[in-house]
């Protein structure tokens, strides 16, 4: 059965009654949940942890979706696209308010900024405190769908503090993160500016200081940041259709800019520092302002005449801003824009080898959100979470899906059993053996703005040599999926669900976090009914039936004692958890 | 010891035969070594006695090379310091090469003493092409060059695929993993691949055949905590058999099947390798253990130390360092990152020594391109050509194959107006030469590199790089 989300895209008149249909039927539902939680979190987390949740007005988007009625299934399905992690609870919410409704509850919600923990607990230099709040609030947030799309858009337009500068630059770092965050559910071009004008982008591709050319002393303008604004935050190196097929010529791709156009942009981005310099080479060191956007210093500015990609001339004399934002408008409105930033979230979100249809319609929703507005985010979150392919790729295509980031199996594992800080944590940060979070990444090969170079963690065009590169299926996550990531991470996990949970005497040190078992192990007796729970909770039910077979066979290995009964829910966790069923996020 | 090491050896064999046969495999199923079943064993390079290996070190970002290796006479600084302007280093502040050839950089005296001891050589003017290329011919868009050029990471994987002539996405290994299909045969036995990252995932080492293994530089392989069977605990061997099981479930999702089969190799391999680095040596040589290339490049030695116990003849690593973008702040930067390099590159020279097997290991740099050689404010852009070093006791060093560059900017090697230069040797040749040193047969070059037809054919004497 399908049940329409029916809000008419042809005619415009008839939006507002739309709109007003279904802001009473959301009142309504309001009225009857307790509290307007997104269903983020488990309702028993302590909300202290993730700190206030701002809730704004629902204003659902017009383009018509034919959405399928909400299952258990589908609905842990959409979490996993739409969260860190699937929950009980937020089963239960979108089970509630359906698909669609749940969506639009989660645009209007909005948790604390970083910037305020981090300045409480770091001096600016000590990097613990940015990661430990990054995990609860990726944890324990209730705007997870604000979160997530934060996270996917940091590993687009990447920063990173490994190295030189930035490591010893948390306020500017978490700041950039808080912009991802607020432009989330924004417009790509806002979007683009904000990353623009950070100064610790600023700092990472050296567009801060970059000052026009000078003949007398031979220099010429940087092109750091206009190569890479264009090759990876907008456009990309190819000219696209709207489907995300390469253009070519030739049989070659007919590439999207060229050497010529870096040098002009390099000079379009001349003459930015820091906000309120004391001179032209201010440095960090001496006080360079890491939270306000950099601002322009005219006489470093070129202020020559540039073509742009579009193939406009800038007029000469005009203001390094005045340039800027002509030339972003360029980038922004140049038609790649929408399949390559579009297919991108596909592959974060959804499924790493989406059809080039689906790609088509997330970019045509980005050029045109129904209402004549080009790159409303909120519109390609929806064609990304709604699209028909979303909901029948599983069974209608062969290698449906993604990997599951590593970081997603943390989190993941934590929201599914309602991970609790330990009673003696410090500063409300979770702690789950050693390395500690902030140094995770040596584990599992990724951390929050913490990519080896602003190509992150791994291409979206990667695959593995083998079967998958042989059948040209893209797994990019597999690049992160080395044989020591894997088997560290494995253990990881493990170590989790095997050590800190909450009912071994063992680990009554009050720092360490702990997941709660304690409703699977009612289940123990019924290994059935705990594997259809778990097989929904963790996999939307998308666990084989060789694979249940050999759990059920596992379950059966154990006696009646306490401690067998638990071992049998935690290595059945365990299994499941390293299972290529669980590990294809469907 | 006796003991431990007869223990040692029982272990292996057996775990190399339980990997042979594939028991508890699950659906890839197979030897460790081998991603495909379709292994065409030429015999050439069966009866290989002796053993090399080949380290790849890859510095990631474009390194300058221009101000690591700097004329030294003193109309050549003068050409290379009016390119370089506010980059220039004074030819006072160089360390000249003891024929007064070529200024390393003052921050690389360990190899400008291997370069004067003979076993460092340099390799000029070395970059991606198809074809050779001119200035006239670059700028009427009449020669076929290289796909995104001056982007990073297709540069990187052009140069560590080195098949530019086609698509990179219908390219799916590595020289050194092509070089490593052939070369694997040496090898025997071994129930492990040739090929060994210390630096995760690359485009170098994955072969046609062979599937390299990835191992933490610092840590070496790790064992699984909770689900590994070789540890003789009852609860994991209930686990181990478990996840077995449930790896071994048929299925055609590629992407599944690539999560058991990356899953069990990873188990196994790991169980093999630190059972051998177990025993590893303890080094004399001093590693600098904050540097992440000093770190791994140890890692390296151990695992060389090991190739008996392994059952290799044939080895090919790879090594990455990162950090060489200098858009900006390139002086200050450029100075810590060839302080690292030399350290990490002497010492691990030095711990081969150390093994007395300096002679039968070669290293060699790259990197994505080489740098402009004009300014862009205080560092430099992306370019094309650059230098590179070749190091170890078979190589015929204290020589530079190949002359300086044009340095004039906008000149004859310039493709535009920034000083961004044309190569004038392909990935390919240098490649070549190396996979000669190797053993590779000159008949089996082209299938290595398909591209080094488009060139001379002077690599066939690997350019007098290496002792005869």
């Amino acid at each position: 059965m399908v049940a329409s989300y029916l809000i008419p895209s042809s005619q415009l008149s008839k939006k507002t009654w739309a709109r007003s249909l279904i802001c009473t039927v959301i009142t309504t539902l309001l009225a009857t949940t307790a509290a307007c939680s997104g269903g983020g979190s488990n309702s028993s987390n302590p909300d202290i942890n993730a700190g206030p949740t701002v809730t704004g007005e629902i204003n659902p988007g017009i383009i018509e979706y034919n959405i399928p009625a909400t299952t258990p299934e589908n609905a842990a399905q959409l979490l996993s696209r739409a969260t860190f992690g699937t929950t009980h609870a937020a089963i239960d919410a979108v089970m509630q308010d359906g698909i669609a409704l749940w969506v639009e509850k989660q645009f209007t919600l909005k948790g604390p900024a970083h910037l305020d923990y981090v300045r409480q607990y770091s001096n600016g230099s000590l990097r613990s405190p940015r990661h430990d709040y990054w995990w609860v609030q990726a944890t324990l947030g209730k705007d997870q769908l604000r979160q997530r799309m934060a996270f996917a858009l940091s590993e687009i337009m990447v920063i990173s503090d490994i190295g030189y500068s930035l490591s010893n630059s948390q306020y500017g770092v978490t700041r950039y993160y808080d912009k991802l965050l607020e432009n989330s559910f924004g417009n790509y071009r806002d979007l683009l500016e904000e990353v623009t004008l950070s100064p610790v982008m600023g700092l990472y591709l050296s567009m801060l200081q970059n000052a026009r050319g000078d003949p007398e002393t031979n220099t010429r303008a940087d092109e750091n940041f206009a190569r890479e604004v264009m090759q990876l935050f907008s456009i990309g190196l190819h000219e696209l259709e709207n489907d995300g097929t390469v253009k070519t010529l030739n049989g070659k791709p007919i590439p999207a800019y060229t050497q010529t156009d870096v040098e002009n942009y390099a000079r379009v981005f001349t003459g930015w520092n820091y906000f309120n310099p004391r001179a032209w080479n201010q440095t960090l060191n001496t006080g360079g302002d890491l939270i306000s956007n950099m601002a322009p210093v005219e006489e470093y500015h070129d202020v020559d005449s540039k073509t742009l990609i579009d193939g406009q001339q800038t007029p000469a004399g005009v203001t390094a801003e005045e340039d800027l934002k002509v030339a972003l408008d360029s980038l922004a409105n140049h038609p790649n824009v929408g399949p390559f930033i579009g297919k991108q979230l596909i592959q974060k979100l959804v499924t790493s080898n989406p059809s080039p249809a689906y790609v088509g319609r997330v970019a045509t929703a980005f050029n045109n959100n129904g209402e004549g507005v080009r790159g409303d985010l909120t519109a390609v979150l929806r064609a990304i979470l709604f699209d028909e392919e979303a909901f029948s790729g599983s069974t209608s295509q062969p290698n449906f899906g993604k990997l599951r980031e590593p970081i997603m199996r943390l989190t993941h594992l934590w929201r599914a059993f309602n991970v609790q800080p330990g009673t003696d944590a410090i500063n409300g940060a979770f702690n789950t053996g050693s390395p500690a979070l902030v140094g995770i990444d040596s584990v599992i090969g990724q951390g929050p703005l913490l990519a080896t170079s602003v190509f992150n963690f791994y291409r979206p065009d990667f695959t593995p040599q083998g079967p998958t590169y042989r059948a040209n299926v893209l797994v990019p996550e597999a690049e992160i999926y080395t044989d020591n990531n894997i088997l560290a991470t494995t253990s990881r996990v493990n170590a989790q669900i095997q050590r800190f949970y909450l009912q071994n005497p063992d680990t009554v040190q009050r720092r360490w976090s702990h997941i709660d078992l304690s409703r699977e192990l009612a289940l123990v007796d019924k290994p059935e009914e705990l594997l259809d729970e778990l097989n929904v909770l963790l996999m939307s039910g998308s666990m084989g039936d060789p694979m249940r077979a050999a759990l059920i066979d596992h379950m059966a290995l154990f006696g009646d004692t306490d401690e067998d009964r638990s071992r049998a829910v935690r290595d059945v966790i365990s299994l499941i958890v390293a299972s290529p069923d669980y590990l294809v996020q469907m | 010891m006796a003991n431990i090491k007869k223990n040692r050896r029982r272990f292996l064999k057996q775990a190399a035969k339980a990997s042979l046969l594939g028991s508890g495999m699950g659906a890839m199923g197979g030897k460790l070594n081998m991603m495909s079943s379709a292994l065409a064993a030429s015999g050439d390079y069966a009866g290989l006695n002796d053993y090399k290996a080949l380290v790849c070190i890859f510095l990631y970002g474009g390194s300058d090379s221009y101000n690591m290796f700097i004329p030294y006479d003193v109309g050549g600084h003068q050409e290379y310091a009016q390119a370089r302007g506010g980059l220039s280093l004074p030819r006072d502040s160089l360390l000249p090469t003891s024929d007064s050839a070529i200024g390393f950089n003052p921050n690389m005296p360990g190899l400008r003493d291997l370069y004067d001891d003979g076993q460092l050589s340099l390799v000029a003017n070395v970059g991606n092409m198809i074809v050779p290329v001119t200035r006239s011919n670059f700028q009427a868009e009449s020669v076929a060059v290289p796909s995104d050029l001056f982007a990073h990471n297709h540069q990187q994987e052009q140069w560590q695929k080195g098949l530019s002539s086609q698509p990179s996405s219908l390219v799916g290994a590595g020289w050194g993993g092509r070089m490593a299909d052939l070369l694997m045969e040496a090898n025997g036995a071994s129930a492990l691949p040739a090929t060994f990252s210390v630096n995760g995932s690359n485009y170098f080492l994955p072969g046609n055949i062979g599937t390299p293994i990835s191992i933490n530089p610092q840590s070496g392989p790790r064992l699984l905590d909770y689900m590994d069977n070789s540890r003789g605990q009852s609860q994991n061997d209930a686990r181990a058999e478990s996840i077995s099981r449930i790896m071994a479930a048929q299925d055609d999702h590629l992407i599944k099947q690539f999560v058991s089969s990356s899953f069990l190799r990873a188990r196994d391999s790991s169980q093999l390798i630190s059972e051998v680095l177990r025993n590893s040596p303890t080094f004399t040589t001093p590693f600098n253990t904050a540097s992440r290339v000093s770190t791994q490049l140890r890692m390296v030695a151990r695992m060389i130390a090991g190739r008996e116990a392994l059952g290799m003849k044939r080895q090919v690593f790879f090594v990455g360092m990162g950090g060489w973008d200098t858009h900006d702040y390139q002086t200050p930067r450029l100075i810590e990152l060839t302080q690292e390099l030399d350290s990490a590159l002497t010492g691990f020279q030095q711990t081969l020594a150390e093994l007395a097997i300096e002679d039968s290991v070669t290293s060699f740099t790259a990197s994505d391109f080489g740098r402009t050689l004009t300014v862009n404010g205080n560092g430099s852009d992306h370019g094309w050509s650059g230098h590179y070093m070749v190091m170890g006791g078979a190589v015929n060093g204290g020589q530079m194959i190949g002359d300086w560059p044009d340095f004039s900017i906008g000149g004859s090697e310039d493709i535009g107006e920034s000083g961004r230069l044309i190569p004038r040797m392909s990935i390919n040749e240098y490649g070549a030469a190396l996979g000669s040193w190797m053993g590779l047969l000159p008949g089996d070059m082209a299938n290595v590199f398909p591209d080094l037809q488009n060139f001379s054919s002077d690599w066939q004497n690997s350019y007098g790089l290496f002792r005869s």
